[in-house]
């Protein structure tokens, strides 16, 4: 039996890759984890946390560096820390900083670390082609890395993670140093990646709107515990109702339009130039759209409240 | 290896459609990046592949011209002399050869490259690591710090075996075939297999100490200096300790390179040559002197790594 | 109308607007503390900007640009750590390199993390103001301390500081001798999202306080918090300034997109290019259509009564194209 063959990517809905029950971590004094659970489920997944909230700390953990003081993990079906070799077997890993072996050819790179997570050579020499290829550099591969750009330092990271084509990959601020354009092109490798070859990403990342436009899941640590987890859908749609409008006009304008809207019975929040009204009746829409009639104003934007995730994790975090 | 994998066309025409003569006659192919089924190697192959890469770092194979300098000069140093010797063998008349260096006195002549040797490219491969940011791709591999350590150390030794075994086995060879080596099989079988365990006794007393020193620091700069001048140092201050300072002749014990020296002439049973180290220590002691080298300085790197915070 | 100017650029991307570069007279503006006039930089040989000229006045405003832009280069330029090929730089009242004092003047935040790892933040602080000539550098430490609302009497060392509390240390150190100008080179990277709420909190409270604060972002999500004012360099030269929706309506030729979810969808879309107001209408389904659009506010204007008139519930109006990354998109030519 090779190596590996025990573990079992789950396959069926039912068996999350990750699943952590009540984990928790001290060094020494120092509480890094009190109590965390979650679940991810396959896809993208973001997992949030202020800094030195105890993310790195679970990060490591899923990858079998450091064992649980108590509580249960499971990484693919398995306690990561007594199988760590058989797990990260099926892992990628993409780590936040940016150096990399200056002198080495990022082919010859992504080749090694291919072949470090158990693939022969023959493969692992194809299989870092075709991922450099994928990522875009196909052109840039017999490059040593000292000479390459962030942007295709990130990717050079991005490919070695996937080259052996692990069942999870894990990213750390793969968007970190990219620049806008940049940004939306890695963002949109990570999704093919996960939606093309069904590669589960858990991404760590600090800028909400990169994890709203791509992540599946969230998870949300903050001072050792989860503070929030689950579908990103469930997550920003939870309690928010009611309609938000954003009007054309100056700001005394938007207040005689706020009230308005409170003259007709409607309970409104103003912030800037957009107003929020409240209610679990669809009829603010027509309360809205009825009162921009009679007052003559231009709909700039309008739609259904939702939470941002920023609101969802300033509010976790308390 | 992998093999294409056809798309099959949505609707096969038959090629015998006459109202479309080329159906058939073209095929497109899923290209590029797809998943992997295969067999995995496991922890072995991950070792294996460290310890090739570790080869590759040493030496700057598959890098810029400039990384193969300083290795590849000193290789060549620790190989001159036995192609000197070689080459006198040859051209020397048969009286003559007799005066030549026998095969363990080829270590005095090489002693320093070897050294140099195990100074540079221990930094090269511990220090790197850890500036590079690759010590966190390894441990988030299958390796573990263990394994790590254990492919480091394997690829380090075999390394410097080429500087400790290949010159003198190339001067065995030669001399051989020039009718000056060892006489009958039994003969020469011996004279090859001390020429093996004495290159290995002697890069493994230099091993230990130079990995034990690397791994200390992260500037490779650093290591290698360091390293460059603990091997002449410990043994000049222990001949000064002992010769001048009156102090126990065991503290040579303590002299890396001496003690290598003796554990080679030991292995030779011949008579120490060597004017500035004189042990009279029983073999024992030295061997035992070699083994508590290497299980101090593996101690101290494994001290170094297993608290080391890892840059991820 | 806002202080907006699209050069006519060499650089690829077609000029937006017919009108001849500021003129003279109106330029810089009066209340500019930082201007930079026809300034180019090349190393080697090699161009990194060309013919950038700029005035930027007291509040917030984003420097954005892809990598590799000239964007780190013109920062160093106008914060005098390098000298320009050729133009000339104005910073507070004189050349920030041949001026000490209108150095003095300008606070800079470098990208790279400090070195003191070992100090207090107060003595750090304290160094700078030192270094400044300032007379009781303690007390102005402790007062820039202040100012980025961290606690002038922590003992522990910085080393062990959140990467938000060392960027806090680093920008009252280029606060501490009440510089004119603060110039910041990315400094919301590594900061969780708590952290960089504050930090833009801080900004704009240095903003209101009238000091010019610039700072260079990758985020533009981020940089339109910061405000509406922004600086786009592209291959080098100055794309765009100005309020960032300004320059969106200076892009005539890159009509407008709007979704609109609407119960009488398609009968909505069919009154609005019956207006006039929309130049097309994609129906995508009953209810939810997109339009597109050269007159946008006539558009929102069309929007509530046509919808009231068919009995329509609008649900939805979602602008495609009218954020920062458009215009950021439009202007760096990636479009």
């Amino acid at each position: 039996m090779p190596p590996g063959a025990g573990v079992n990517v789950p396959n069926s809905e039912t068996v999350p890759l990750v699943s952590a029950r009540n984990v928790s971590k001290s060094y020494g004094s120092h509480v890094a984890l009190s109590d965390v659970s979650f679940d991810i489920e396959p896809g993208i997944t973001g997992v949030l946390g202020a800094n030195g909230a105890g993310k790195t700390t679970i990060l490591g953990m899923i990858i079998g560096l450091h064992k649980s003081d108590g509580g249960q993990l499971q990484v693919l079906e398995q306690d990561p820390w007594f199988a760590g070799s058989d797990v990260r077997m099926r892992l990628g890993y993409a780590p936040e900083h940016h150096t990399l072996p200056p002198t080495m050819q990022a082919a010859d790179f992504v080749q090694h670390v291919a072949e470090l997570h158990g693939l022969p050579k023959t493969e692992a020499i194809t299989r870092s082609s075709d991922a450099l290829w994928l990522v875009g550099l196909g052109e840039e591969r017999f490059r040593p890395m000292g000479s390459m750009s962030t942007g295709q330092r990130q990717r050079v990271k991005l490919a070695q993670a996937i080259a052996h084509d692990p069942a999870i990959v894990m990213l750390d601020e793969p968007t970190d140093g990219l620049d806008p354009v940049q940004r939306d092109a890695m963002l949109d490798l990570i999704r093919d990646v996960a939606e093309r070859f069904g590669i589960s990403v858990i991404l760590s990342s600090h800028l909400l709107e990169e994890v709203e436009q791509i992540c599946d899941g969230v998870v949300i640590i903050g001072e050792g515990r989860t503070l929030a987890s689950g579908s990103l859908d469930s997550l920003v749609n939870s309690e928010a109702t009611g309609v938000v409008v954003e009007v054309d006009a100056d700001d005394r304008a938007v207040a005689a339009f706020a009230a308005q809207l409170q003259a007709r019975g409607a309970s409104v929040t103003i912030h800037q130039r957009r107003v929020t009204i409240e209610g679990s009746d669809d009829s603010v829409f027509d309360l809205a759209r009825d009162v921009c009639a009679d007052e003559g104003l231009g709909i700039v934007r309008m739609s259904r409240r939702r939470l941002s995730l920023e609101d969802v994790f300033l509010e976790s975090l308390g | 290896m992998t093999t294409p994998n056809p798309i099959v066309p949505t609707s096969p025409a038959s090629p015998a459609d006459p109202a479309n003569p080329i159906a058939g006659t073209a095929q497109i192919f899923d290209q590029g990046y797809r998943r992997y089924e295969g067999e995995r190697t496991g922890v072995a192959g991950a070792m294996s592949s460290l310890v090739r890469a570790t080869w590759r770092q040493a030496l700057g194979l598959k890098r810029q011209t400039r990384n193969k300098l300083i290795p590849f000069m000193i290789i060549v140093f620790a190989f001159v002399p036995a192609v000197v010797f070689v080459g006198l063998a040859a051209l020397l008349p048969d009286d003559f050869v007799n005066e030549l260096p026998t095969y363990v006195e080829y270590y005095g002549f090489v002693v320093a490259a070897i050294y140099l040797f195990a100074a540079f490219v221990s930094s090269a491969i511990l220090c790197e690591d850890r500036r590079t940011g690759m010590l966190g791709v390894y441990l988030s591999s299958p390796l573990d710090r263990r394994t790590y350590l254990a492919g480091k150390a394997i690829a380090f030794c075999t390394l410097l075996f080429i500087v400790t075994i290949l010159p003198i086995l190339l001067m065995l060879l030669a001399y051989s075939l020039q009718n000056a080596g060892p006489d009958g099989f039994g003969n020469w079988i011996e004279t090859f297999a001390k020429i093996v365990l004495s290159g290995v006794a002697f890069g493994l007393v230099f091993a230990f100490p130079s990995l034990a020193v690397a791994s200390t620091t992260d500037r490779w700069v650093v290591a290698t200096a360091t390293n460059a001048a603990m091997f002449p140092a410990s043994a000049v201050v222990t001949d000064l300790l002992v010769g001048e300072g009156n102090l126990t002749p065991h503290l040579r014990l303590l002299n890396i390179p001496g003690l290598a020296r003796e554990l080679t002439f030991r292995i030779f049973n011949e008579p120490q040559a060597s004017l500035w180290s004189r042990f009279d220590n029983p073999t024992w002691t030295l061997v035992l002197a070699a083994l508590g080298w290497i299980l101090v300085s593996g101690g101290i790197v494994w001290a170094n790594y297993r608290r080391l915070l890892v840059r991820r | 109308m806002t202080d907006l100017s699209i050069p006519q650029s060499s650089n690829g991307i077609a000029p937006v607007t017919a009108s001849a570069p500021p003129a003279p007279a109106a330029w810089p503006p009066a209340d500019a503390t930082v201007v930079a006039y026809d300034v180019s930089k090349s190393f080697k040989g090699v161009v990194a900007v060309s013919n950038v000229s700029i005035a930027i006045t007291p509040g917030v405003t984003g420097l954005l640009g892809p990598n590799g832009a000239g964007k780190s280069t013109l920062l160093r330029m106008l914060s005098g750590q390098i000298k320009p090929s050729s133009g000339s730089v104005w910073v507070a009242g004189g050349d920030p390199r041949s001026d000490a004092e209108a150095r003095g003047r300008i606070g800079l935040v470098p990208q790279q993390d400090g070195v003191f790892e070992g100090e207090k933040a107060i003595d750090i602080v304290s160094l700078a103001a030192t270094l400044s000539g300032l007379d009781q550098p303690t007390e102005r430490a402790a007062h820039a301390l202040g100012l980025v609302e961290m606690d002038p009497g922590l003992e522990r060392p910085v080393g062990t500081f959140s990467k938000g509390m060392r960027q806090r240390v680093k920008i009252a150190q280029a606060l501490v001798h009440d510089p004119i100008v603060l110039m910041m080179d990315e400094p919301l990277n590594g900061l969780d999202p708590k952290q960089r709420r504050q930090m833009i909190e801080l900004f704009h409270g240095l903003g209101d306080a009238g000091k010019t604060v610039l700072v260079s972002s990758h985020v533009l999500d981020e940089v339109e918090r910061f405000g509406s004012l922004v600086i786009v360099i592209a291959k080098g030269r100055l794309a765009a300034q100005g309020d960032f929706r300004a320059i969106r309506g200076l892009m005539d030729n890159q009509p407008l997109r709007v979704r609109i979810q609407c119960t009488a969808g398609r009968q909505l879309g069919a009154a609005l290019v019956a207006s006039g107001s929309v130049m097309g209408c994609r129906v995508d389904s009953d209810s939810l259509i997109e339009v597109t659009t050269n007159d946008i506010r006539q558009l929102r204007r069309e929007l509530a009564p046509f919808a009231r008139h068919y009995g329509g519930r609008l649900e939805e109006v979602i602008p495609l194209d009218d954020d920062l990354e458009s215009v950021f998109r439009y202007l760096v030519g990636d479009r």
